[in-house]
């Protein structure tokens, strides 16, 4: 605690305008940087000693370092440091890659495909149901004066969506390794793909609905298959430069997975593919056809930590604390409709598929923390449907602050109680 | 995202091109800038604006931190090596002979450059001053990378290979402390407000009384159980943060890691834990340094650029064969140096650079691009030139034998 009450103290006395102003102190990013790195850490491993998640330590640092709250990370901080975004997402999809094994994974394929189809269908049947249920004048009171089912349909699909990567970040920090933890990845793991169809296919819908333009456009279809395909592939080639790197040459592994990194995300990028996944099957690739997965694992591990702690500590900088401010009544009461939903959801597919108990009772704790696929839909709906799309964006960054938090924390219950922490011996 | 695809690129590239050329076994000079590094030096100038504008100055903005981090590392490594612990072990006239071959270089140095300089380069009088005194004090710094290759080749483990080393690894030292009074009596254009003289003395405090603190707070940090993962975080953390601090006060920002580096040695036992870190991160921190300093360099040739660095150069050799070999049986080693043992601290390397850019990002002159023109153009042609020189001074003391 004294680490952290001198960072803090040391970082408010020079921000202040007073001690700024009389040194001529410039605005340094190298210096926010610096301080977001050991405060995130700081506090993330402060809240592991009361048994909570790190990753809920670095959000929380984001927060409270963040534009909203004490200001040490300007607006304009926030956005340079997303350019270690990509960096991280590919380094936690192919630490993800490299855990799973398809030994392991193959049984479970049954249980995947009930959870994913389960929660899908009854989080947005809840939210589409909810749409009649309101009544027309307190919704348009409380959100703004249009129909409800675009909305509510939008919602709902943003609902069902789980952060693959804080999963992966919390399953990685706590050493879980086990049937369980496979289950909740892969399922977290497939049903962001999911969503992102769901998405496209409901926004389509909904823009025909409001009139921004007419019928769905099944081209859309088209995309998502052309990005399956080509993330697929990509995945594979990558994953098989990575086996040869490995076995012909295995030296300076290191830089070479750091620039295979940001290789793939901006490739990805580029080629409109998803980096998560490329990343996800390239792991998978070595882990599964060639003896180097525990290399490649550990290797990543040793620098993967500075760069996790950056991007959760910035992604908790980027939540909006004024709009969680403004709508947290109505947040709240969509995050735990949305966690109701989830209950459901997964006990329905739990018990069709015949999965564990634990898995009825507690799965959907593994798939409550939301973040960047959430947010950039958020971001597509607010540029696509101008009419209510900006309200719509405020709400959900208020519903991704709550979730974000929270999420981490009961994943982490939900790992405890599968005696799966632990577990992973390198 | 241009941003990290150059990124990826550059250290794709380089690190794969490196590769199949440092596996030979019998290293050729022209080989021997793979070994210092600067051979991504000049693949971030080829990729930079000057050259195919993969790195432009918006994608250098964004990478900026990345930069200061590069800079901060080599001044944290350079000042974790002097540790008391382990100079006491060298004999106090050793650590005099590196004082005094500084006074000679930032007196011969700075007074050449002055008189030579200004009507070449056309500078007023005072920036003049300013810029012979930061040439100077570049040219004080020695490298031992090169040194370290070759003495590995020719000489094994032998004592007086083990002293030179050592002599061409502290020598620095005094430079740097040079570019902390050179920040004291030459403050950046670029600074805002006007500054009196104690404000000056007091960025000048703060820009050392920091990294002390910081160091205490690290030493607290790593006095409980740490990984090595954990280690990395608090040492790039810290790092960053003194990188950081010599941003926002605008001082060089080699200074404050060093100073780091410097307290934090000597107040830890765990020295043995970091050094293999630091060996580590070593390479990939080099090169994406490398490769951005590359791409922030936007060279220019004139005829007078050229006479310029010749004359320095020559200076430089002229000094360290007439003068500073000279003055070796002044420290009576029961081993004698050989004759030409003044060429060992002909190359600059890694130091040279970082100085050159930390002058140049600080100093916000007109005349700063002139300046990273002449020091880079000059530490490149030095590491080149010296595998050679060096090679051919041990090889006459060999004959001599």
């Amino acid at each position: 605690m004294i680490e952290l009450l001198f960072l803090v103290g040391t970082m408010i006395i020079w921000r202040w305008g007073v001690v700024q102003d009389f040194l001529g102190i410039q605005p340094s990013l190298t210096f926010s940087l610096g301080f977001i790195l050991l405060f995130a850490y700081l506090l993330g491993r402060k809240m592991a000693d009361y048994g909570l998640p790190q990753i809920t330590g670095f959000i929380v640092a984001g927060i409270i370092g963040g534009p909203y709250l004490f200001r040490f990370l300007s607006l304009a901080d926030v956005q340079e440091l997303r350019i270690f975004d990509g960096l991280a997402l590919s380094l936690i999809a192919l630490l993800a890659g490299g855990e799973m094994q398809w030994g392991r994974l193959k049984k479970q394929v049954s249980s995947i495909f009930h959870l994913v189809l389960w929660q899908t269908v009854i989080i947005i049947g809840g939210f589409v149901l909810l749409a009649f249920l309101v009544p027309l004048g307190y919704f348009q009171r409380l959100v703004g004066p249009f129909s409800p089912l675009p909305f509510f349909l939008m919602l709902g699909t943003l609902a069902t969506a789980t952060s693959p990567s804080t999963t992966i970040a919390v399953i990685t920090e706590t050493r879980s390794q086990g049937k369980l933890t496979d289950l909740i990845l892969s399922t977290a793991v497939v049903k962001d793909f999911v969503v992102i169809i769901l998405f496209a296919l409901s926004l389509s819908l909904v823009k025909s609905w409001i009139g921004e333009e007419g019928g769905i456009d099944w081209r859309v279809a088209l995309e998502i298959l052309k990005e399956l395909g080509g993330s697929l592939l990509l995945g594979v080639i990558i994953g098989s430069g990575l086996i040869l790197y490995l076995k012909f040459i295995h030296r300076e592994v290191t830089i070479f997975i750091l620039s295979i990194a940001f290789f793939s995300f901006e490739i990805s990028y580029s080629l409109g593919f998803h980096p998560l996944l490329i990343c996800l099957v390239a792991g998978f690739i070595v882990e599964n056809y060639s003896p180097y997965g525990t290399h490649l694992i550990r290797t990543i591990e040793r620098v993967a930590l500075p760069v996790l702690v950056v991007f959760f500590a910035i992604s908790g900088a980027s939540l909006d604390m004024f709009a969680l401010a403004k709508s947290w009544v109505l947040a709240l009461v969509i995050v735990l409709l949305r966690g109701g939903l989830k209950f459901l959801g997964t006990w329905g597919g739990a018990k069709l598929s015949g999965a564990e108990g634990l898995v009825k009772q507690w799965g959907w704790a593994g798939f409550i923390s939301q973040a960047g696929v959430t947010l950039g839909m958020a971001v597509i709906i607010e540029r696509e449907i101008p009419l209510w799309g900006a309200q719509f964006k405020a709400l959900i960054l208020a519903v991704i602050a709550i979730n974000q938090v929270i999420g981490p924390i009961f994943l982490q219950r939900f790992l405890v109680k599968s005696k799966e922490i632990g577990m992973k011996k390198l | 995202m241009k941003a990290l695809f150059a990124f990826g690129l550059l250290i794709l590239v380089a690190f794969l091109g490196s590769r199949f050329l440092v596996r030979r076994k019998k290293i050729s000079s022209v080989v021997f800038i793979f070994h210092t590094g600067l051979i991504y030096l000049l693949l971030g100038l080829a990729l930079g604006e000057k050259g195919l504008k993969v790195i432009d100055s918006a994608v250098l903005n964004q990478l900026s931190p990345l930069l200061f981090l590069g800079l901060g590392w080599v001044g944290f490594v350079f000042g974790f090596q002097l540790e008391k612990r382990y100079l006491v072990r060298f004999q106090r006239r050793l650590i005099s002979f590196s004082f005094l071959y500084f006074l000679i270089f930032l007196i011969a140095i700075g007074f050449l450059s002055y008189f030579c300089l200004k009507p070449l380069l056309g500078l007023g009088p005072n920036q003049s001053l300013l810029f012979s005194l930061a040439v100077a004090l570049l040219f004080s710094l020695t490298s031992p990378t090169i040194l370290d290759v070759i003495l590995y080749q020719t000489e094994g483990k032998e004592l007086p290979s083990y002293l030179a080393r050592f002599l061409v690894s502290v020598t620095s030292f005094w430079g740097m402390i040079g570019l902390g009074l050179f920040v004291f009596i030459s403050f950046s254009s670029t600074r805002q407000v006007s500054l009196i003289l104690w404000p000056r003395a007091m960025i000048v405090m703060l820009g050392t009384g920091i990294p002390i603190l910081l160091a205490y707070f690290f030493h607290h940090l790593t006095k409980r159980k740490f990984d090595e993962e954990e280690l990395l975080l608090f040492l790039l953390a810290l790092v960053f943060l003194c990188a950081g601090v010599a941003e926002s006060l605008n001082i060089p920002p080699l200074y404050p890691p060093m100073i780091l580096g410097i307290v934090y040695s000597n107040l830890t036992r765990k020295q043995e834990r970091l050094y293999p870190l630091l060996l580590n991160s070593e390479k990939p921190m080099f090169v994406v340094l490398f490769i951005l300093v590359g791409a922030l360099w936007q060279p220019f040739l004139s005829w007078k650029l050229v006479v310029v660095i010749c004359l320095l150069i020559l200076s430089k050799i002229l000094i360290l064969t007439g003068v500073v070999s000279r003055l070796v049986p002044f420290l009576r080693l029961s081993i004698p140096f050989f004759p030409g043992f003044g060429l060992c601290f002909l190359s600059s390397g890694v130091m040279g650079i970082t100085f050159t850019v930390c002058v140049y990002l600080w100093w916000g002159r007109p005349s700063s691009q002139v300046f990273m023109n002449v020091g880079l153009l000059s530490m490149l042609s030095l590491d080149f030139i010296s595998p050679w020189l060096i090679r051919w001074a041990i090889f006459k003391r060999k004959k001599e034998a």
